[in-house]
C-alpha cells in the first residue's frame, strides 16, 4: 500500500531528476556535437582529460574557490552582524530584515545592470563620487568594471546578492535559542564576544552546516552573475559558465552574439556536469564530516 | 548519507536545468515608427493547389522589435498575394540559434529560419539547410530585368558557402563595422575628409585633441573588442595570417614584423582613448558617444537604431572604414560585413513555395520597409537612410568581405580569453606594445593545446 502510495512520487522524482543524471553520465563518455541527432563517438575518459588538461576550466575552479572564501567571509559575517543587530530588540526589526533580504527579489539581470551601469560606472557611478567626494581619489579612480577588476566587482555585488538569504537562515537559528542562556552568560560577566563565540556558534552548529553547505552548491553553481557581469570576460568564467559555452556555443561577436562559432561540446559539457555533481558530493561529505550531526536539545 | 546523496543527485539535475536558461542579448531599441508597406508590383507565382499549405518559420526576431515588425508585414503581404498558404511564424528571438538543430533533429517541421549568414552556411550547413544555388536566377520580385541574385550586394551573397559549396541562405538585413564618428567635432576641429590611412587619422586625432575634443574614441570592450582587434589587424596582415598566429603554439608568430607593427600603431593611438574605455560595460560606451562626449566609437551599422533615443534626430552621423596602412595588406575597401540571411530547411515539404517567401522578403517593397526602419537593407537599389547613408556609399564601394572578428572565434580559447584582454589594455593605454607582444608569445605557449 506504501509502495503504491510513494510510486507516481518516486517515478516522477526518478524521471525527471536521476534519468538526466544518468543521460549525463553516459553522454561523458562520447564525442557528441549536437544536443540529438548526432553520432556518438565513444571516448572513455577523453573528455574527462581534456577537462582537466584546460586551463579555463582549472582557472575557472580558482575563481569559484575566492568567490567560496572571500564571498563566504563578506556574507557569514555581515549575515552574522546584521543578525545580532536585529535580535538586540532594535526597532523596526522586520522593515530592516526586508530591507537586507530585498535584493534576492531583484532579477540578476537587473541588480548586474544596476551595479555595472550605475554603481561601478566611471561616468557618473555611485563609487566614484562617493569615493571622490571622501577625497579617496586612488579608490574613486578603479574602473571596476574592466576586464582585470571585473571578477572583484562582481565578487562585491554577489555578496550583495546574497546576505539578505542567509541572514534568514542564521537569524531563525538564532532566534531559536533561548533568550535565558544569554542573559545567564551575561550575568555571570560574559561579554558579547564570549557569548557569541561560546553560545550562539556552538548552538547554531546545525544551522551554519546547512547553510554553508546551500552556499556551496550556491558558488560552485555560480552562474547568473557572472553572465550578467561579462559573459565575454575570462576573468569571470566559472565552472558553470564553462559547462554553458560547451553546451550551446561560445559567447562573444557583439551584443547580438554574430562572431560566436556555435560550435558545441555536448560530451564535454555533460563531463564538467558530472565533474561539478562530484565535487557537490565530495564538499558535502567532508562537511558532514567537520560538522557532525548532533542532536541539540535546548 | 543517503539524503547527502539524493540531494547531489537532484542538485545536480538543477544543475543541468539551469544550463538551459536562455542567454541575455541585449535587443536594439528603435523609436523610429514602423514602415508601411505598398502593394507588392509583382504576384508571386505559386500555382493553387487543393489542398491549403502551411510554412513554418522560425524567425531570429522577437515581434515587437522593428525588424519583427517589417517581417510580420512581409508574412502579411505575402499571405495575401497567396491565399491559400498560410505561414506560421514562431518568434524565437535570438536564441533561436541555440534550439534550432536539436529542433530539427528531434523531427520539429520547420520550412524557414533565419540567421547570421556565416552561421547558417558555416555551422548549420549542408546539413540542415537547402542549398538556394538554383533558385537564386529567378526574377526577383519588384526589381524589373534582374534575377534574385542580381539584386543583393554581391559581397554578401557570395561571402559564405557550406562545406558542399552550395549558398544556404538569402541575406535581407546587411552589417558592416565601421567607425562612426561626429561630424560636429570634425568640423570643429577643421577636418574636411575622413581619414583613410592610419597617418591621416592620427593627424585627425592630434587636431581633435587640440580642439578640445581629447575623448576621441570609445567602445564597450565587452561586446566590440573582438572586431576592433579583427577590423584592425586585417589592415596590417590580413585575417588568414592572423589566424595563423591565434593557431600558433610557439607563439612566435606574435613577433613577426606586420604584428608588431599593429601593436605598436594601436599603442599609438591608444592616447586618444576616452578616460575609462576599458571599464564601459554595453552600452556604456556607444551611449557615451550618442551623448556627444566622445568623437567616435566602432560599432556596427545597428547602431543608430541603439542609440536612437539617446542621440537624438539631430545628431550629426558620419562614418569612414578602418584606415589602411602604408605596406598593409588590407584596404579600406575590405570591410567586416554580414547579414541576417533567411534559409530553407532541408525538412521542408514546400521549399518551392518557401523560396517564394525569401524572395518577397527581398522584394524592392519589404527591403525599402527594412530601410525605413534604419537597419541596413540588402539590396543594392535600396538606398540605406539617415545616420548610415554614408555607410550605404561605403558599402557599394566595398571590394571584398571577411568575417566577424577575422572569423577569430572559430580558431580556439586563446582569442577569447588571451588576444582580446590584452588587446584591451594596449588600446587603452595600460601595457606598451612591447609587453602586448611578450604576453602573447608567452600565452600562445602555455594556453595554446
Amino acid at each position: 500500500m506504501i509502495i503504491a502510495f510513494l510510486a507516481p512520487a518516486v517515478i516522477a522524482y526518478m524521471f525527471v531528476s536521476i534519468y538526466p543524471v544518468i543521460h549525463s553520465t553516459i553522454l561523458s563518455f562520447f564525442e557528441v556535437s549536437a544536443w540529438s541527432g548526432s553520432e556518438m563517438k565513444f571516448v572513455g575518459l577523453g573528455n574527462f582529460a581534456d577537462l582537466l588538461q584546460n586551463s579555463v576550466f582549472i582557472r575557472s575552479f580558482g575563481k569559484i574557490g575566492i568567490v567560496w572564501l572571500l564571498g563566504g567571509v563578506g556574507v557569514f559575517g555581515s549575515a552574522f552582524v546584521f543578525s545580532a543587530l536585529l535580535t538586540s530588540g532594535i526597532k523596526g526589526k522586520s522593515f530592516f530584515r526586508a530591507v537586507i533580504y530585498l535584493p534576492n527579489l531583484i532579477p540578476v539581470v537587473a541588480a548586474a545592470a544596476m551595479w555595472t551601469q550605475y554603481i561601478f560606472s566611471m561616468r557618473f557611478g555611485l563609487f566614484k563620487n562617493v569615493f571622490g567626494a571622501l577625497g579617496l581619489q586612488s579608490l574613486a579612480n578603479i574602473e571596476w568594471t574592466s576586464h582585470s577588476v571585473i571578477f572583484w566587482a562582481m565578487l562585491i555585488a554577489f555578496v550583495w546578492g546574497g546576505i539578505g538569504f542567509f541572514l534568514l537562515i542564521i537569524l531563525a537559528g538564532v532566534e531559536r535559542i533561548p533568550v535565558e542562556l544569554m542573559e545567564a552568560a551575561k550575568l555571570d560577566g560574559a561579554t558579547m564576544i564570549q557569548v557569541f563565540t561560546r553560545i550562539t556558534l556552538p548552538l547554531l552548529r546545525d544551522v551554519i552546516r546547512v547553510a554553508v553547505v546551500m552556499w556551496s552548491i550556491t558558488v560552485l553553481n555560480l552562474f547568473s552573475f557572472p553572465m550578467a557581469f561579462g559573459q565575454t570576460y575570462p576573468e569571470v568564467m566559472t565552472p558553470a559558465m564553462y559547462l554553458y559555452q560547451l553546451a550551446f556555443g561560445q559567447a562573444g561577436g557583439g551584443a547580438a552574439g554574430a562572431g560566436a562559432n556555435g560550435v558545441v561540446y555536448v560530451g564535454r559539457a555533460a563531463a564538467a556536469g558530472v565533474i561539478l555533481t562530484g565535487i557537490v558530493v565530495l564538499i558535502y561529505g567532508l562537511l558532514n564530516v567537520v560538522f557532525k550531526e548532533e542532536k541539540l536539545e535546548y | 548519507m543517503k539524503n547527502a546523496k539524493y540531494l547531489a543527485i537532484l542538485l545536480a539535475g538543477i544543475l543541468l536545468l539551469s544550463a538551459c536558461g536562455p542567454k541575455t542579448t541585449p535587443v536594439p531599441v528603435v523609436t523610429l515608427p514602423p514602415a508601411t508597406i505598398p502593394p507588392t508590383a509583382e504576384p508571386t507565382t505559386i500555382p493553387p493547389t487543393a489542398e491549403p499549405i502551411t510554412l513554418v518559420y522560425w524567425s531570429m526576431w522577437n515581434a515587437d522589435e522593428p525588424m519583427g515588425v517589417v517581417m510580420q508585414q512581409a508574412i502579411t503581404a505575402f499571405e495575401t498575394a497567396n491565399p491559400n498558404v498560410t505561414v506560421e511564424v514562431t518568434w524565437q528571438g535570438r536564441n533561436v540559434r541555440k534550439i534550432f538543430t536539436a529542433a530539427i533533429d528531434s523531427g520539429t517541421v520547420i520550412d524557414l529560419i533565419d540567421n547570421d549568414t556565416a552561421r547558417i552556411a558555416l555551422t548549420w550547413g549542408d546539413k540542415y539547410v537547402l542549398g538556394l544555388d538554383s533558385y537564386l536566377g529567378q526574377p526577383a520580385i519588384g526589381v524589373t530585368g534582374k534575377t534574385v541574385s542580381e539584386t543583393i550586394f554581391p559581397a554578401l551573397i557570395n561571402q559564405y558557402k557550406t562545406a558542399g559549396g552550395n549558398i544556404a541562405s538569402v541575406p535581407y538585413n546587411p552589417y558592416i563595422n565601421l567607425w562612426f564618428y561626429n561630424k560636429a567635432h570634425f568640423e570643429a576641429a577643421g577636418i574636411t575628409t575622413v581619414p583613410t590611412t592610419f597617418d591621416e587619422w592620427m593627424t585627425a586625432n592630434a587636431a581633435l585633441k587640440a580642439a578640445g575634443h581629447g575623448s576621441v574614441f570609445t567602445y564597450d570592450p565587452d561586446s566590440y573588442t573582438d572586431v576592433m582587434v579583427g577590423d584592425s589587424v586585417q589592415r596590417y596582415v590580413g585575417c588568414d595570417a592572423f589566424k595563423t598566429a591565434l593557431a600558433d603554439k610557439t607563439g612566435e608568430a606574435w613577433n613577426s614584423a606586420g604584428l608588431v607593427t599593429w601593436a605598436e600603431d594601436m599603442q599609438a593611438l591608444s592616447v586618444y582613448a576616452a578616460q575609462g574605455t576599458s571599464a564601459n560595460v554595453y552600452p556604456a560606451g556607444q551611449q557615451a558617444f550618442a551623448l556627444g562626449d566622445v568623437t567616435m566609437t566602432f560599432n556596427g551599422t545597428w547602431l543608430p537604431s541603439e542609440v536612437a533615443e539617446t542621440a537624438g534626430s539631430d545628431f550629426p552621423w558620419g562614418t569612414f572604414s578602418w584606415p589602411a596602412v602604408t605596406n598593409g595588406v588590407g584596404t579600406v575597401n575590405d570591410y567586416d560585413m554580414g547579414a541576417q540571411g533567411m534559409a530553407i530547411t532541408q525538412a521542408s515539404a514546400h521549399p518551392d513555395v518557401a523560396i517564394e517567401f525569401i524572395k518577397y522578403v527581398v522584394s524592392l517593397d519589404i527591403q525599402t520597409a527594412v530601410a525605413a526602419t534604419g537597419y541596413a537593407s540588402a539590396l543594392v537599389d535600396v538606398p540605406w537612410i539617415g545616420p548610415i547613408t554614408e555607410a550605404y556609399t561605403l558599402m557599394k564601394n566595398a571590394t571584398s568581405a571577411f568575417g566577424w572578428a577575422c572569423e577569430g572565434w572559430n580558431t580556439g580559447d586563446f582569442f577569447g580569453n588571451d588576444v582580446l584582454p590584452a588587446f584591451t589594455d594596449l588600446i587603452t593605454g595600460k601595457i606598451t606594445a612591447e609587453a602586448f607582444t611578450a604576453q602573447l608569445v608567452a600565452k600562445a605557449k602555455t594556453n595554446i593545446p
